[in-house]
């Protein structure tokens, strides 16, 4: 009786092994590879708007935008899981294909082929029987037949074993203990691990792979991840980035400040390693200086802060990133590549910029950090001097500044691309045509610009869900009604009035509770210049303009519970519903915020709007609670010769009515002062809120 | 600046000290700012008169400066009251000036004070002479230094703002201030400015209208 360990010897058990093992690594792999990070996965489902018009050096564009592509696919990780699953695969096919020689059990009725529940009689008689036909003495050994007197034997000592063990009581016994007539067997484990692992002479290499893999391999991941995990901040950038960019910040920044901002990151490196930092600088900087103020808004204090770095790859990503924002031919491909390049590792440093900005809480450095993301999506300078209008294909600083002096606007803001695409037909005609921008090319951009989401608030409100009152420190709602209005769309159908409404599921409703809330993409943001595909996000925070900085931080929106747009292109006009939700001051007044919504992809359609936010006093709210009183006990039971004992009231029907008759006066009286107090608000406001928009 | 090298690399910048006034320059304009910061201080100090030339507590300001703004403001008060503005302008730029210039261990509190003062005077000087753009900015800076219990200052640019055309500016200012002012110290005022609000917001939908 002893224990015996046999290997794998015809590969039958290692497939389930290496299967295991496999899967361990290739499932969670596949999980993180098709849950794509969002941003991805919205440019596959989200249409995009065609560009007629292609900017110069596409090309150069186009394959910046394919090494975007790549940066982001992570092929390794699909290569390993796709390598994971042909193992996979591989593994079953073996599993299936490869026979089992499962080892039979020893079943005596068998041999004796009689029925299980075959009475001892009956056992007895077949034993008879078959000992007259197969006993050795009785049988002779047939060469043809492939019999020999071996195989006889065995068959007789099998037939007599399977007779002992059901009658003899001793043998039955060790049949029924240890599945076999003779006793305990030796016992035999199977190890899912192929021979040649264990075979003489290759033990040394299995332990060279172990050595390998734990002493080596094992320490090298977790220390890559563990250190990959330290040098990246929650935002996905390198924590010194983080640091620079701190030391950055400033109560007060503008676009300038922003540009120089994010080029003190250390992605850069990788873009312009070692001696590309060097390599052209001297051009692009005297392009730069040369460049008129029209075309290039770079302040004098800008260029002076260019002039002030010592680091070459950080005054080479700066002039790039200018360079980009104004547009600039820099008549090299290389410097034209990396200037494509440097771009959206900008924008990705805007974000990390924009959330360093919101720990101060001030409003200015976080709008500037928005309002440089909308530029590196259109490549236009992100100064008061920026023309929204260069978002539009053909137009160029020239052309505007000829349509901008003819309008006669007086205000010193830009014309934006909604207000030009507001003014009549002819009349956009007639300043084309004298800013020497010939009819077809007009079509063509005005074909762009319908397309582009303008985001056009209808209402913006507070409200908790549920209750008539905001009362101190609850969760309010900002609820912000909206529609999507391309710029230059005729015949904007009138709001229905429901449709400004938010209406709360009644409170049983779960199912309407539960409701999820529909999700509908924009398309992608018309960005010919940018290297990548970016969905547009929407931002909305509430500034106090007072202190200059903000009440409840941006709450992001890129998908909408309507569609924006029909399958053919055409705007829906369908209001759109954002929520926010926050904490109410915890004291009753009248709070005035000014709300903020940009666009991060677009320049100009940024919209702001004072809103109102009335808490009302905790009372006012309870007063519907206030009738149901707690009864006191009655003088019968115990706990009212209790309350009798301690000198307190029981209910004597006598004075409990006179209570009740008090507090009913009482309460008559309370609620005549509120009803007075209900009229007057209604008469200053219709809801608890009252909006002005800043819209014109 | 950032220097690329570490903290233990010594660089040396090409200075020069002037031997008669003592005034450090450099051919590298980069640090012209910081040079020019440098000789100031430098030349508050030497203009001390306290003994040994020490650094005074900031709290007891020298009175002497203040005087003398305060007379330079008098001055250009009195020249505005006559009508001649661009006397007054003239007094209000020096008394700016000296304002600006006060040592830097005094209260920067102080300067703040004058300067919002100072600059909405001037303003009102530069409206008198229908320099518009001129008063907007200086009203501008007025009230940046001061925003509450300025309400002179938010009228005089949303007037400027007026004045020129920039009407939806305009409104966008004055709203601005009324939001500021309407729980600060000079509440009594609000009327003035609310009436320019309505009189701002009239002219807007008069031209929506046209």
């Amino acid at each position: 009786m002893s224990n015996e360990y046999n290997y794998d010897n015809d590969a039958q058990f290692f497939p389930f092994f290496v299967l295991t093992v496999t899967s361990l690594v290739t499932v969670p792999l596949t999980y993180t590879l098709l849950r794509a990070p969002s941003d991805s996965a919205t440019a596959t489902k989200a249409p995009k708007i065609e560009s007629p018009a292609p900017p110069n050096h596409v090309d150069i564009i186009d394959t910046q935008r394919a090494k975007q592509k790549r940066k982001e696919l992570r092929l390794k990780r699909i290569i390993t899981a796709a390598t994971g699953w042909i193992v996979m695969a591989y593994m079953i096919y073996l599993m299936v294909v490869t026979a089992r020689h499962a080892p039979k059990i020893w079943n005596p009725y068998d041999i004796l082929d009689v029925g299980m529940s075959a009475t001892e009689k009956q056992i007895n008689s077949r034993y008879r029987k078959l000992s007259v036909t197969m006993h050795p003495d009785k049988r002779q050994p047939d060469a043809s037949k492939n019999l020999t007197v071996e195989a006889i034997n065995d068959e007789w000592v099998e037939i007599v074993k399977a007779y002992k063990s059901l009658t003899d009581e001793e043998i039955r016994n060790n049949y029924i203990q240890y599945g076999n007539p003779d006793g305990k067997q030796s016992t035999s484990f199977g190890i899912a691990l192929p021979q040649f692992l264990v075979a003489e002479g290759n033990g040394k290499y299995v332990l060279v792979f172990y050595g390998i893999l734990l002493g080596i391999g094992l320490p090298w991941l977790v220390g890559k991840w563990w250190y990959g995990m330290q040098k990246m901040t929650r935002e996905r950038i390198l924590v010194t980035s983080a640091g620079n960019m701190f030391k950055e910040y400033k109560d007060r920044m503008d676009g300038g400040d922003v540009a120089s901002a994010i080029s003190s990151a250390m992605e850069y490196q990788d873009i312009l390693p070692g001696g590309k930092a060097d390599t052209g600088l001297g051009k692009l900087e005297k392009k730069l200086q040369a460049t008129s103020d029209l075309d290039l808004a770079m302040l004098e204090k800008d260029k002076k802060l260019l002039n002030e770095l010592d680091d070459a790859t950080r005054r080479k990503t700066l002039a790039l990133i200018w360079a980009y924002l104004g547009r600039i031919d820099l008549e090299d491909r290389t410097l034209e590549a990396e200037k494509y390049e440097v771009a959206p590792t900008a924008l990705r440093l805007t974000e990390a910029l924009a959330s360093i900005g919101l720990a101060y809480g001030f409003t200015q450095p976080v709008l500037s950090t928005y309002q440089m993301a909308q530029a590196l999506t259109q490549a236009i300078p992100p100064t008061k001097l920026s023309l929204p209008l260069l978002q539009l294909p053909h137009f160029n600083p020239d052309v505007i500044q000829k349509i901008e002096t003819k309008t006669e606007s007086t205000s010193k803001e830009h014309l934006t691309v909604q207000s030009f695409m507001a003014l009549p037909a002819e009349q956009r005609q007639a300043l084309a045509q004298a800013a020497g921008l010939p009819n077809d090319r007009l079509k063509q951009a005005e074909q762009v610009a319908r397309q582009l989401p303008y985001l056009r608030v209808e209402k913006a409100f507070f409200k908790v869900q549920g209750e008539k009152y905001i009362i101190p420190s609850s969760l309010v709602q900002l609820a912000v009604k909206a529609r999507f209005i391309p710029p230059g769309t005729s015949k904007i159908p009138p709001v229905s009035e429901a449709d400004l409404e938010d209406p709360d599921p009644a409170e049983g409703d779960l199912k309407a509770q539960n409701k999820e809330i529909e999700q509908h993409h924009i398309p992608l943001a018309y960005a010919p210049y940018l290297p990548r595909d970016r969905a547009p996000q929407w931002h909305i925070f509430l500034a106090d303009s007072r202190q200059g900085k903000i009440a409840v931080p941006p709450f992001r929106f890129s998908t909408f519970d309507k569609p924006a747009f029909k399958e053919d292109g055409t705007p829906t006009f369908e209001v759109v519903t954002m929520k926010m939700q926050f904490q109410a001051p915890p004291q009753p007044g009248e709070f005035k915020f000014t709300m903020h919504m940009v666009c991060d992809s677009y320049v100009g359609f940024d919209y702001k709007q004072d809103v109102t936010l009335v808490i009302d006093d905790a009372s006012k709210a309870q007063e519907v609670d206030d009738d149901d009183d707690i009864s006191e006990p009655d003088e019968d039971t115990i706990a009212g010769q209790m309350a009798a004992l301690k000198g307190q009231a029981t209910s004597d029907p006598e004075a409990k009515a006179k209570r009740r008759a008090a507090r009913r006066a009482a309460h008559d009286e309370e609620s005549d002062y509120e009803s007075g107090t209900d009229e007057d608000e209604e008469s200053e406001s219709e809801t608890d809120t009252d909006t002005d928009s800043d819209d014109e | 600046m950032a220097a690329p090298e570490g903290p233990e690399t010594f660089t040396l910048l090409p200075l020069h000290l002037d031997a008669e006034t003592k005034a450090l320059s450099s051919p590298n304009t980069n640090l012209a700012d910081h040079l020019d910061e440098l000789n100031r201080f430098h030349r508050h100090i030497v203009a001390l008169d306290t003994p040994n030339q020490n650094i005074p507590p900031p709290a007891p300001v020298n009175p002497k400066r203040s005087v003398q703004i305060g007379k330079l403001r008098e001055s250009g008060n009195a020249s505005f009251k006559k009508g001649a503005f661009a006397e007054a302008v003239k007094m209000y730029d020096l008394a700016i000036r000296m304002a600006l210039d006060r040592p830097p261990w005094e209260a920067s509190g102080l300067v703040r004070e004058e300067l919002s003062a100072l600059h909405g005077n001037r303003a009102q000087a530069m409206m008198g002479q229908q320099a518009w753009p001129e008063g907007a900015l200086d009203a501008k800076i007025s009230t940046e230094m001061k925003r509450v219990g300025n309400v002179k200052g938010w009228w005089r640019r949303g007037q400027c703002l007026k004045e020129m055309g920039r009407l939806e500016e305009a409104r966008d200012w004055l709203r601005q201030g009324v939001e500021f002012e309407r729980a600060g110290p000079e509440k009594a005022n609000l009327g003035e400015l609310e009436a320019l609000l309505r009189d701002v917001e009239g002219g807007l939908a008069a031209k929506a209208k046209a």
